[in-house]
């Protein structure tokens, strides 16, 4: 049995599962499902696109991809500037939108908020970029053989690298510092939380930023391995969510680990069935965990 | 003049059948407090069905079976009640945004069959010919549409009285108490499960009637016209229009569709070819941005809510009432 | 009587603007004694408490902490200006350890005291330091009442608020937590209880104030109190409420 799309699993669920982060965190400390979750990650990519434009223009002469990569150092602060300004923009619009529903206590409207939030956000990346596919590079690279038949190409190795590091950071952040400890008190019990000295508006804030910047780097991925467009957020909704579920609300390793799940399912189902009927995995999946376990794989709360 | 009488009646049909479908989430939402977002996805459900039913025979494509259009409606309104009843049995015993989620991947999943399953479907380029009521009267445009219009009423009349003859029933109190407070309703020996399932399921039915009756004065449908806008337009709808209010959601849908004709037929006439993808896109950002702002400015709506739905005030923060 | 720790004036408060619960409350607490509010069930006692640390919203009147006006603080900030409070249930961090519920508490404080205090709880409740790995969820309910003592405890506030401490809990445990609350007591700490074991708290604390319907219908020493027939009645249920009033 060929093993490659295990490799290809691999890294679409670790997209999933950098995404699937920030729906856990906001679904757990603001308590609603956020459908606009899918547009970080699009506007992630088109800020990385726009930034890399403007930092090139910058510079004299075009400047040459850091050894086997696609992608020259540009990449790097891009990248880190496009994940502080998704944050800002999921801050913005908590400020503009789901602060004030919150403080009116409309929890459940929330959630169609951030339906129409989606929409428009969407809609204004067709606005300004149009729906034609963009790419950060146009480079071709050659995928090396690492063993088992698998072959992977350098950027596919570098990423994976990356987001382990980017899980194992989160995980030491949910785990030992301040913030991390103050984010799980809120996510349990708020009125707690207050009453032992949390900021609950400052988690919140913490919340967004972190979920904003990792649905960054998921699209940022998810532009290096297949292209930027206006809904490459919204078809990872659904992925998304079945991994948050999956994994069990407000857990980040559940996240993870439910990310990569459904990126292998989705990836052996292409193999198997063709790529046609892709999307409704994470659909079935989705379904097997509210009918078997809805508190998900490292959930303790329906 | 004419045409003008044409037009109004063509754009008061379509207007009516949203109304429809408004009032299928109106009783899921406005009355019992369930969500659905995947309202595209149960409409589809109706429209397909009743397409298939009813369209003459073609090859290359499962049927048509070219039966009389109102088979066709009925065979829509009931697989879609089927569809919502599964997904009601699988998400409603959890909490709220569950169903949410859960009614976004059907209406992914239904999307990916009527865009992939050609032989049931069309494929992308749907289904056609689909029969028109009072077809014989096509050559006449105003007879024609006012008829049209005269069915649709009619049909919107039934459903609307039906409706509100349920919710101002014993049926309806037992939704209203459920919502209200769940923990009372049980404890009084109501399964607030099985009378949500119920709503749940007639309001998905109720969807795809209107999704069934709009394919007919449509005449042909595809998988486009399925997608996330038209839930969060019946959504607009039923927010301007007020929920839990039956006649508002029957106004809001003539006043969103008023609205979305309009910047539509605005964009048309001013902007240049080349560019008017790029305007639809923004006429959707402003039509979003117009929703969040009801949401947050009015949120019992424009024309008013009839009953406060105090449900949406409980507050999963335990903070309670903090000023 | 010594200097005036927390002083509340003329408070009304409630759930729903417009329907205060409590009415027209005013008492003192004084450092270091231990004041406790009694009254039937139904008397606005929890609902006193909750609207002094702000989770229900006051209507009118103030609320003081020495010098500060704390009327409309944030609750997040109260633990800063040295009022600590224990609810009566959902008072530990079930999900999490023993030691990440101190850790929370102790966050607020500069980093170089943080250690030291949480070892100053490990050694006022050695059972949380032998239990501290465990995940709070899985302590027995007195251990828990002990753990959200701690964690109120940690910041050293100048006050301890707790809403029915001894809820739940056998007389046995009752006397241990009440023992640890006379010793904070001993160390400084002013301690204001809100109960429903009436003997129990009226000889554990210094003063008491009696609540009925909202607003307050005795204050006074509870060696007499206890021993006042009018108010055994009320209490102890012997007549309708209305007698004692």
């Amino acid at each position: 049995m060929n093993l490659q799309f295990l490799a290809d699993g691999l890294l679409m669920g670790a997209m999933i599962s950098l995404g699937a982060i920030g729906v856990t965190l906001t679904y757990a400390i603001l308590r609603f499902a956020n459908f606009a979750h899918g547009e970080f990650v699009a506007w992630g990519a088109y800020f990385t696109l726009f930034l890399l434009s403007v930092i090139g223009s910058l510079l004299a002469g075009p400047v040459p991809a850091l050894g086997p990569l696609s992608f020259s150092w540009v990449m790097l602060p891009a990248a880190a500037l496009a994940a502080l300004l998704t944050g800002a923009l999921a801050l913005g619009l908590d400020a503009c939108l789901f602060s004030r529903l919150r403080n009116r206590g409309s929890f459940i409207v929330m959630v169609i908020a951030s339906f129409g939030a989606s929409l428009a956000l969407r809609s204004m990346l067709e606005f300004l970029f149009t729906s034609q596919p963009a790419y950060f590079s146009h480079a071709i690279q050659m995928a090396v053989p690492i063993g088992f038949g698998i072959r992977v190409t350098p950027d596919h190795l570098f990423l994976l690298t990356m987001t382990l590091l980017v899980f194992i950071a989160v995980d030491r952040f949910m785990a030992l510092s301040a913030s991390g400890r103050a984010m799980r008190a809120v996510s349990e019990n708020p009125s707690l939380a207050e009453i032992s000295g949390i900021d609950v508006a400052r988690i919140v804030r913490v919340t967004w930023m972190l979920g904003g910047a990792l649905a960054c780097a998921a699209g940022i991925m998810l532009g290096l391995t297949v292209q930027v467009r206006p809904f490459m957020g919204f078809d990872l909704l659904l992925p998304l969510f079945a991994a948050t579920i999956l994994g069990g609300i407000g857990s980040v390793r559940g996240a993870v680990v439910g990310g990569l799940i459904i990126g292998v399912s989705e990836s052996f189902a292409v193999k198997v069935v063709g790529a046609d009927y892709r999307a409704a995995v994470a659909f079935l999946i989705l379904i097997a965990v509210l009918l078997l376990r809805p508190t998900g794989l490292f959930g303790v709360r329906q | 003049m004419m045409n003008f009488l044409v037009y109004a009646a063509f754009f008061l049909t379509v207007a009516l059948s949203y109304g429809i479908i408004c009032l299928g989430l109106n009783l899921q939402w406005g009355q019992t407090g369930l969500f659905n977002v995947g309202i595209a996805g149960f409409v589809a459900l109706g429209a397909y069905t009743s397409a298939l039913l009813t369209t003459p025979d073609a090859p290359g494509r499962l049927g048509g079976f070219a039966m009389p259009f109102f088979i066709g409606w009925l065979a829509g309104a009931a697989l879609a009640g089927l569809a919502s009843l599964l997904t009601g049995v699988v998400a409603l015993r959890l909490r709220a945004d569950y169903l949410a989620i859960t009614t976004f991947g059907i209406a992914t999943a239904i999307h990916l069959v009527t865009l992939n399953a050609e032989t049931l479907t069309g494929g992308p380029f749907g289904i056609g010919f689909i029969p028109r009521p009072f077809a014989g009267l096509e050559s006449r445009p105003l007879i024609f549409n006012v008829a049209n219009l005269l069915l649709l009423s009619s049909i919107v009349t039934i459903v609307y009285i039906g409706l509100e003859r349920l919710v101002r029933g014993p049926w309806g109190r037992v939704l209203r108490s459920i919502r209200e407070d769940e923990t009372a309703a049980i404890s009084l020996g109501k399964n607030s499960n099985r009378f949500r399932l119920q709503s749940f399921a007639l309001g998905g039915a109720i969807m795809g009637l209107g999704g069934a009756i709009q394919a007919h004065f449509i005449g042909f449908i595809a998988p486009d016209n399925y997608l996330p806008i038209l839930t969060f337009q019946v959504w607009a709808m039923v927010i301007v229009g007020g929920s839990g209010n039956n006649l508002g959601a029957i106004l809001g849908s003539i006043v969103v569709w008023a609205i979305w004709s309009a910047s539509g037929a605005f964009i048309g006439a001013l902007v240049q070819p080349e560019h008017q993808a790029r305007a639809a896109a923004l006429q959707i950002v402003l039509i979003g941005i117009l929703l969040a702002a009801i949401l947050v400015q009015r949120p019992r709506g424009i024309l008013g809510e009839a009953m406060i739905v105090s449900r949406f005030l409980r507050k999963p923060f335990a903070i309670e009432n903090k000023k | 009587m010594s200097e005036t720790l927390l002083a509340v004036d003329n408070l009304a408060a409630g759930y729903e603007p417009g329907i205060p619960i409590v009415r027209g409350v005013t008492f003192g607490v004084a450092r270091a004694e231990i004041v406790a509010v009694l009254g039937p069930n139904g008397a606005g006692k929890s609902t006193l408490i909750r609207a002094i640390v702000g989770l229900l919203p006051k209507f009118s009147g103030s609320v003081r902490l020495l010098d500060r006006d704390i009327t409309s603080a944030e609750t997040h900030d109260l633990a800063r200006d040295g009022l600590g409070y224990v609810p009566q249930t959902d008072n530990v961090f079930t999900l999490m350890s023993v030691a990440d519920n101190l850790r929370i508490a102790a966050d607020i404080l500069p980093k170089n005291q943080r250690l030291a205090r949480m070892d100053a709880m490990y050694r006022m409740f050695p059972d949380l330091e032998r239990l501290r790995r465990l995940h709070a969820g899985r302590l027995s309910g007195g251990q828990r009442q002990m753990l959200a003592i701690a964690r109120a405890l940690i910041p050293m506030p100048h006050i301890l608020l707790l809403d029915e401490a001894s809820a739940g809990l056998s007389p046995k445990l009752v006397g241990e937590v009440f023992s640890k609350l006379s010793r904070i007591r001993d160390e400084g700490v002013t301690v204001l209880i809100v109960e429903q074991n009436t003997r129990a708290a009226l000889k554990l604390a210094d003063r008491a104030i009696i609540l009925s319907e909202g607003g307050i219908v005795h204050k006074g020493d509870s060696k007499e109190l206890a021993n006042d027939p009018a108010i055994a009645r009320l209490l102890l249920g012997l007549a309708p409420a209305e007698g004692a009033a």
